[in-house]
């Protein structure tokens, strides 16, 4: 029997019997598939199981005054550092050329807050970039589609940032989120794999 | 109604008023302490931070533009302190997360007295402390809290001393420093309202936010 009144206003406890705080941001991950008729054949949504350690650091960097945060770099999980205290470093954010893709893949491995890469890579693409918002909400969704060129079994997906540092150019990648669906879903060629992360920050 | 832990669902959890939430990957804490003039510790209130501001959705949302010609985000500005828009579309060399070597708008926690309930649309504190000429922001730092591969947390925090009489805070906030298409501004990315602290004079104040990612 669960007492609920030793639970702490603003706070909740999960299945595991962890007190955890009622978040003013939520975290979702979906993934659907469709039919090259666009009819939807299985779809997934739920919250999402990680935000990355790169995505901290990344906010990290927004509030940091002086010093540098490092990121692990795409693919390679080398360092990136995020840092503008040179003259030609003064800012960063995205560019024109430079696309925060989507990926989907077939790994399995769980979810660490470590992680900056996928298992398995099979396709990617540029999100569409969504905001609303009220008084008591704004939601900021990011929705990537692809069209399935074999048969698979989706089990990953995972949303990169992508930024230039300053005026010269150096351009800098990281994984903000991964998530890892079991089991997956299965494609085969010409399906349409439609997936989404849903950031809702409420009061 | 839930009895026993194994009915909940995996990834939520069940809230003190018996509701079901999401267990969010993303945590957020705010903190307020008060230490005496000796430095011993006066109060500590901790809790869930009530709100992200849309300008800090907004700015979230431009990092992930990059490529992007459609897409332009806007946000208000806490300095000036009106509702004009601050167009954030990123793609030119001169915009993005900003810190200036020669800049005064840094990163910052900001104190207050007011007690309107918190909106995302809050863009300033309702009452800033001290009631003083602009600035009366406190320069951020920023600390690594946890790293393991479950977990990592940050925290944004600053101190000040009250060098006046006795006040009741009751608001907190934080800012960031952003370069829209020309100017840098102060953009106020979070706000909570609490129960009244009570700070006395030549006693310090602690303000932070602790960020959590989970996996």
């Amino acid at each position: 029997m669960i007492d609920l009144e030793s639970i702490p206003e603003g706070y909740g406890i999960s299945r595991d019997g962890v007190i955890h705080p009622v978040s003013c941001v939520s975290v979702s991950v979906g993934l659907d598939v469709a039919d090259a008729g666009g009819e939807i054949k299985e779809s997934i949504e739920r919250p999402a199981e990680s935000l990355l350690r790169n995505a901290a650091r990344t906010i990290m960097a927004m509030f940091a005054e002086t010093t540098a945060h490092t990121v692990d770099r795409y693919s390679d999980g080398a360092d990136h550092t995020i840092t503008w205290r040179g003259a030609a470093d003064e800012r960063w954010g995205p560019r024109d050329t430079n696309n925060a893709l989507m990926h989907f893949g077939t790994g399995t491995t769980a979810v660490t807050v470590r992680d900056f890469v996928l298992d398995t890579n099979v396709y990617d693409a540029i999100p569409t970039i969504s905001v609303t918002s009220t008084s008591t909400n704004t939601t900021v969704k990011l929705t990537a589609t692809v069209t399935a060129t074999g048969s698979a079994t989706i089990t990953e997906i995972m949303q990169r940032m992508q930024y230039v540092r300053n005026s010269a150019g150096a351009t800098l990648v990281w994984v903000v989120a991964r998530d890892v669906f079991d089991p997956g879903l299965a494609v085969v060629n010409g399906d349409i794999i439609t997936g989404k992360y849903i950031f809702s920050f409420d009061v | 109604m839930i009895d026993r832990l194994e009915d909940i669902p995996e990834g939520y959890m069940l809230t003190r008023e018996g509701l079901i939430h999401p267990k969010s990957t993303f945590g957020l804490e705010m903190e307020m302490s008060v230490f005496r003039e000796d430095g011993t510790q006066k109060s500590k209130l901790v809790q869930p931070a009530r709100s992200l501001t849309k300008n800090f959705a907004l700015i979230w949302a431009t990092l992930f533009a990059a490529g992007k010609s459609d897409f332009t985000s806007v946000f208000d500005d806490w300095r000036h302190q009106n509702s004009s828009d601050y167009a954030l579309p990123w793609k030119t060399a001169v915009q993005g997360m900003h810190k200036a070597t020669a800049n005064t708008q840094t990163p910052c926690i900001l104190f207050g007295t007011g007690t309107n309930a918190v909106t995302t649309l809050d863009r300033w504190m309702q009452t800033e402390w001290p009631i003083t000429a602009y600035p009366n922001n406190v320069d951020c730092t920023v600390t690594e809290v946890t790293d393991t591969t479950s977990v990592y947390a940050f925290k944004v925090h600053a101190t000040k001393t009250n060098t006046a009489g006795s006040v009741d805070l009751t608001e907190m906030g934080a800012c960031v420093s952003v370069m829209g298409s020309s100017n840098n501004n102060h953009c106020m990315v979070a706000r909570d309202v609490f129960s009244p602290v009570t700070v006395a004079g030549a006693e310090t104040i602690l303000g932070s936010y602790t960020f959590t990612m989970t996996a």
